[in-house]
């Protein structure tokens, strides 16, 4: 280790000691782990668009599912609710099931003039089994990526 | 009241007073080499120690910018709440800009200076310990008060020891100190806050209590090295120093009926209004820019703390040769006009704003327009901010012009701060994972509105600014 690198290892060590809390060393440093459990994750792609339509699919492992019946996914309401100023139209989803997965896919119309407050995405109380699920969330304006797992209490943004 | 209890109260006002007073005349030093020497020596270091104190300071003013998307990541304040606090500092900074502008020009400057930073570096560290709404905002509005002594001391200082055909380039040189204080917020304090390996990834309170450290440095500096007026040191006034007809620096008695009525004089000049309005509308842009950038650069073009705060540094870094190559290009090219000038650098910031926002999203694309911006805007700063203001004005009462700009500058970018934290929070969309008790929740924004406010806001300042293309300096 270079003196720079040990010096900067010190100061971090020596900084962090007498901070508030940390978040746990498993989400602060998740990148480290990401690569060894990714047959493990479940996915999902929220897309949002300008007409107010908003198409999510969502990939699980088959080990995730662990007892729960696949239909179960068919409901939207099992996987997200959501918070707008005027109601929703949500059509129901469309399920496929290979041998190792299971793929689900979901739209709702909230209508371009309407207010999308919040999006609850409800899959870890669906699947029990769920430790951790890489989002990808694009906006007419934005995209962002990031993992949520069980034992953090926030995203992690940064997976590689 | 008992009168005992009232004459103590009116003593410890009194010594108050005279603290922060500035000191009379000193009997004169008769040798002239001598007084050259003292003049060099003092002057030199007025300049470097008021660009250096503000620079330094500046760091208290900004910190609350760099930690406000990791507070609203955990969900502390909202946008609207964090741009209700933001705007606070920038409400109490015009006050303070204007009240402490009047009282600078009475005060003994280095007392003032120092005392502000100060207490600044103890209200930052007030702000770590505090995550009510009402609290932060009420310390970041007493911290805007506190920080709004630094401008007016240093114009004042400038005012006592420049002349008017130098006072140009020496106000280039002195801000860049915006840009050094905002350098060492946006690349220092994100390294401090922005997650390994690019930062140490530390808590956000650290982002106040590094500039609270910073400021109390500032303010020994400060305390040890400002210099009062010339005359309290036995120099002759600068304009008699300098034999330049047009320093009319300040009285060498302390006439205070007479400032008072030159402070007055101040508001019925009209263009100063126009000033006053051009700089209130370039305090919207350079704001929203020092307050949301980094935060919009995280949101919207996808780069992480220290990335967007890099991108801002490059912008106050261009921003230091702005203010000399303004100060430089009105004195020697313009004869010390404002107006071309003002054109020349109004445009070198409007044209690089519409690629920030509207452009290609590429790195180095982005990486020039925030230079080029950078460039211009701090030239524009260095003149509709202060230059042209004090060029207008009697000169006795720098101070006083100053503060009468500051607190329109001020309202404007406060204003800018609480309407832009609105209108990003009106298009607010969280996404939450409800995992038990824990519910991270992600957050999306979109600028699309607040970029065409802030952008808005600097063609108008450029309009105003052109409409005083005739207007000259008051000698």
């Amino acid at each position: 280790m270079t003196n720079s690198k040990m010096l900067m290892s010190l100061l971090c060590f020596a900084l962090a000691a007498c901070s508030p809390e940390q978040a746990p060393e498993f989400c602060r440093n998740h990148a480290l782990f990401h690569d060894e459990h990714l047959d493990s994750l479940a996915s999902l792609n929220i897309t949002m668009t300008k007409e107010g339509i908003i198409r999510s699919e969502l990939s699980i492992p088959i080990s995730v599912m662990a007892g729960v019946p696949s239909e179960l996914l068919e409901d939207s309401h099992e996987v997200y609710s959501l918070q707008t100023e005027n109601e929703c139209v949500t059509s129901s989803g469309t399920l496929e099931e290979t041998h190792d997965s299971v793929a689900a896919s979901y739209e709702s119309n909230c209508g371009a003039d309407n207010k999308i407050g919040q999006l609850d995405i409800l899959l870890f109380e669906t699947l029990p089994s769920l430790n951790e699920v890489e989002v990808t969330v694009t906006t007419p304006v934005t995209q962002k990526h990031f993992a949520i797992n069980r034992q953090c209490d926030r995203a992690i943004f940064r997976l590689d | 009241m008992a009168p005992n209890k009232r004459s103590d109260e009116s003593r410890s006002l009194n010594s108050i007073l005279k603290f922060f007073a500035a000191g009379s005349d000193a009997p004169r030093i008769a040798d002239p080499a001598e007084i050259d020497r003292l003049y060099h020596h003092y002057r030199r270091n007025v300049i470097f120690i008021i660009t250096l104190g503000y620079g330094l300071g500046y760091v208290c003013r900004l910190a609350f910018n760099v930690v406000k998307k990791p507070i609203m990541d955990a969900g502390i304040f909202t946008p609207e709440e964090v741009g209700f606090i933001g705007s606070m500092l920038l409400y109490g900074y015009a006050a303070g800009k204007f009240s402490n502008g009047f009282l600078a020009d009475y005060a003994n400057v280095k007392r003032f200076f120092a005392v502000g930073i100060l207490v600044s570096a103890l209200l930052n560290f007030g702000m770590s310990l505090s995550t009510v709404v009402g609290v932060s905002a009420m310390l970041w509005a007493l911290n805007g008060w506190f920080q709004g002594f630094g401008a007016p001391s240093s114009v004042v200082a400038m005012g006592n020891w420049f002349s008017n055909h130098e006072r140009g380039r020496y106000y280039g040189l002195w801000s860049t100190a915006h840009s050094i204080g905002e350098g060492l917020t946006y690349l220092g304090i994100a390294f401090l806050i922005a997650m390994p390996p690019k930062g140490l990834g530390l808590p956000w309170q650290w982002g106040f209590w590094t500039p609270a450290a910073v400021c109390v440095v500032a303010a020994f500096l400060l305390y040890r090295y400002l210099q009062d007026r010339p005359q309290t040191l036995g120099l002759p006034s600068i304009a008699e120093w300098s034999k330049d007809g047009s320093a009319d620096a300040r009285p060498g008695e302390h006439d205070a009926s007479r400032i008072w009525k030159d402070q007055l004089k101040v508001l019925a000049i009209p263009s100063m209004w126009v000033i006053a309005l051009a700089s209130s509308s370039m305090y919207i842009t350079r704001y929203a820019i020092n307050s949301w950038g980094n935060v919009y650069l995280q949101e919207i073009r996808g780069f992480d703390l220290f990335d967007a705060n890099l991108f801002i540094f490059l912008n106050t870094a261009a921003g230091i040769l702005g203010c000399v190559a303004f100060g430089y290009l009105s004195d020697k090219v313009f004869d010390a006009r404002r107006p071309p000038a003002n054109l020349i650098f109004g445009l070198m910031e409007l044209v690089p704003l519409l690629v920030i926002f509207y452009g290609p999203n590429n790195s180095t694309v982005l990486a020039i327009a925030l230079i080029v911006y950078g460039f211009g805007l701090s030239g524009i700063l260095a003149s509709l901010g202060g230059l042209f203001a004090i060029d207008i004005a009697p000169k006795r009462v720098a101070g006083a012009a100053m503060g009468f700009i500051g607190i329109f500058s001020y309202i404007g970018a406060g204003t800018q701060d609480y309407i832009s934290g609105k209108l990003i929070y009106d298009s607010e969309i969280r996404v939450v994972f409800s995992i038990g008790e824990n519910s991270p929740t992600v957050y999306f924004y979109d600028y699309t509105i607040p970029i065409i406010f802030w952008v808005g806001a600097s063609v108008i300042s450029m309009l105003l600014a052109a409409s005083l293309w005739r207007v000259k300096a008051h000698d």
